[in-house]
């Protein structure tokens, strides 16, 4: 019965197996994405923990998108930043009141991405201009299960499935934007049926469907404050040196760059003290950095994400010495630069 | 201190903590890249790999701990890619064109005389020209069977497929092979140069 799976055993070609070189240059790339995933929004979260503790939740109501001013019960105002997004991005929502947006990452006119949860499942959704629909398409296609094409949002996606996953992932082309949604389902005939429930929504209705993590562009310098408040900052560390920017961005995002400006600034200063043999410096950054765990801004992103215990990571292997993990380990030297999105000096 | 915590767990880990990945990656990067060596060739390995790896930390929190190791799934990914590529540019025949002169220039083993050498060298051409008549899907299950030595079910696992399919495709695949090589059932000096009662047809 196993004969011809020997025979073929016996004629399996030789393999030499990759060179050290190549292993080197994949591992590296491998770190380069997991860099990118721990400090950007692919970064996997937690569910997102809507009751918060009161002072939080204040807080939070401070610095959220939803402040439409209403006239006297008439339409909401929107700001004019915000309405120049929202004008120009696809105003996609899921045909169905269960469905809401959970995630909207920082999104400008250019580039934006959201996430849809209804019981458990989610629907990733991002839209980016200065693409070539075509050569999107044939990279996605490239490293996808090629499934055919179906209907979305008034138009026709390339319907996609990774291989060996029930993940599908349909691409298709919005007036100057490539669109692409991605999601799991039991079959694809469930995801195209979800994919065919996108519909595009009114300025308005698309901005109040936004979830309460949402930090206005004008609102941003004020969020920021907030989110210092119980850091300690290093000497002469300036506020207006944490980058911001005219998009809407998550709180989330917002506050892994107030934390991660900060860390940044106390690290640069403690490896700057090591090499200089400054013992009370070094001593300095490192009771600073232990108190991160109380930061109050790194223990509400802490419900939503890892940012926060990847910072405290490099805390504790500053306080002890030790390494990061990292794949293999790392000191902090080597890898908080890459693990925090520091700014480059 | 080396990292005794199986894939499964790592992986588990790993959607929070996205450095452990790496462990992952170190353990089975050259055995996917060997395996895609095969199937597509050396620099297609290279690049394939690399792919592979990538592809798998972004599904990483999609991983479903059949087994406790991530070979099956990665072995999976790799399959993929490594038939999109074929499917994409046409390099299949000439991949297995390549192995085939590859397999012709190896190290002869501990074969004694030129002569076996030969035989050995066009039998193994032999078989991996029938190889390459196999649906693709056929193929899949037989290599990951005969060349990485997976069990039925972790080529299920790879493949995302039934075992039964498994099966199926296997007694396929077989049956293909001995139509292909019908005179293998009666010769005596096979790949390795060895003596064997050769393949035994199915009455």
């Amino acid at each position: 019965m196993r004969a011809e799976i020997e025979l073929l055993r016996d004629a399996r070609p030789d393999a030499d197996g990759p060179t050290p070189e190549v292993a080197e240059q994949a591992r590296a790339a491998l770190m380069a994405e997991i860099a990118g995933a721990r400090r950007t929004s692919r970064w996997p979260r937690r569910r997102l923990l809507r009751i918060a503790a009161p002072a939080v939740a204040a807080a939070a109501a401070a610095t959220v998108l939803a402040l439409a001013l209403t006239d006297g019960g008439a339409e909401p105002a929107w700001a004019a930043a915000l309405v120049r997004v929202a004008e120009a991005a696809p105003r996609l929502l899921v045909d169905d009141g269960d469905w809401e947006i959970t995630r909207a990452d920082q999104f400008s006119v250019d580039y934006g991405e959201m996430t849809f949860a209804k019981s458990g499942r989610e629907l990733d959704l991002k839209w980016t201009s200065n693409t070539e629909f075509a050569d999107y398409v044939e990279k996605r296609a490239s490293e996808l299960a090629d499934l055919g094409t179906a209907p979305a949002a008034a138009g026709e996606a390339r319907l996609l499935r990774y291989p060996g996953t029930d993940e599908y992932v349909a691409v298709w082309a919005h007036g100057n934007y490539v669109v692409e949604a991605r999601g799991r389902a039991t079959d694809v005939e469930s995801f195209k049926a979800l994919l065919a429930s996108l519909h595009e929504v009114d300025v308005d209705t698309w901005l109040s469907a936004m979830p309460a993590s949402v930090v206005h562009p004008a609102q941003q310098t004020g969020a920021v404050d907030e989110m210092l408040a119980g850091i300690p900052l290093p000497p002469g560390f300036d506020a207006a040196s944490i980058p911001t920017s005219d998009a809407v961005r998550d709180r989330y995002q917002l506050g892994a760059q107030v934390a991660g400006t900060v860390a940044c600034a106390w690290i640069d200063r403690w490896v700057t003290a090591r090499r200089d043999g400054d013992e009370a410096a070094v001593r300095e950054a490192v009771d600073a950095m232990a108190t991160s765990t109380s930061w109050p801004i790194l223990r509400e992103m802490n419900a939503e994400g890892d940012y926060p215990e990847v910072l405290w990571g490099l805390a504790a292997a500053m306080e002890t010495g030790g390494s990061v993990p990292a794949g293999r380990p790392m000191t902090v030297e080597e890898t908080y630069a890459e693990s925090l999105g520091c700014p480059s000096s | 201190m080396e990292e005794t915590r199986s894939d499964a767990e790592l992986l588990a880990g790993a959607s929070r903590q996205p450095d452990l990945f790496g462990v992952v990656f170190d353990r089975h990067f050259a055995t996917i890249h060997r395996y895609l060596e095969r199937r597509v060739g050396h620099d297609g390995a290279d690049e394939l790999s690399s792919e592979v790896f990538r592809i798998a930390f972004e599904q990483r929190t999609r991983f479903r701990p059949v087994h406790q190791s991530a070979l099956p799934w990665l072995y999976g990914l790799a399959t993929n890619l490594a038939l999109k590529r074929w499917r994409g540019d046409a390099r299949h025949s000439r991949a297995l064109g390549r192995l085939e002169a590859e397999s012709r220039t190896g190290e002869p083993g501990d074969l004694d005389g030129a002569d076996d050498r030969l035989a050995a060298s066009a039998s193994r051409a032999r078989i991996l020209d029938a190889l390459a008549q196999l649906a693709a899907a056929d193929r899949d299950v037989i290599v990951l069977v005969a060349w990485e030595e997976l069990t039925y079910e972790e080529v299920a696992t790879a493949l995302d497929i039934p075992l039964g399919t498994v099966r199926s495709r296997l007694n396929r695949a077989r049956r293909v092979l001995r139509e292909h090589l019908p005179d293998f059932g009666n010769e005596q000096v096979t790949v390795d140069g060895q003596e064997r009662g050769g393949v035994r047809h199915a009455s």
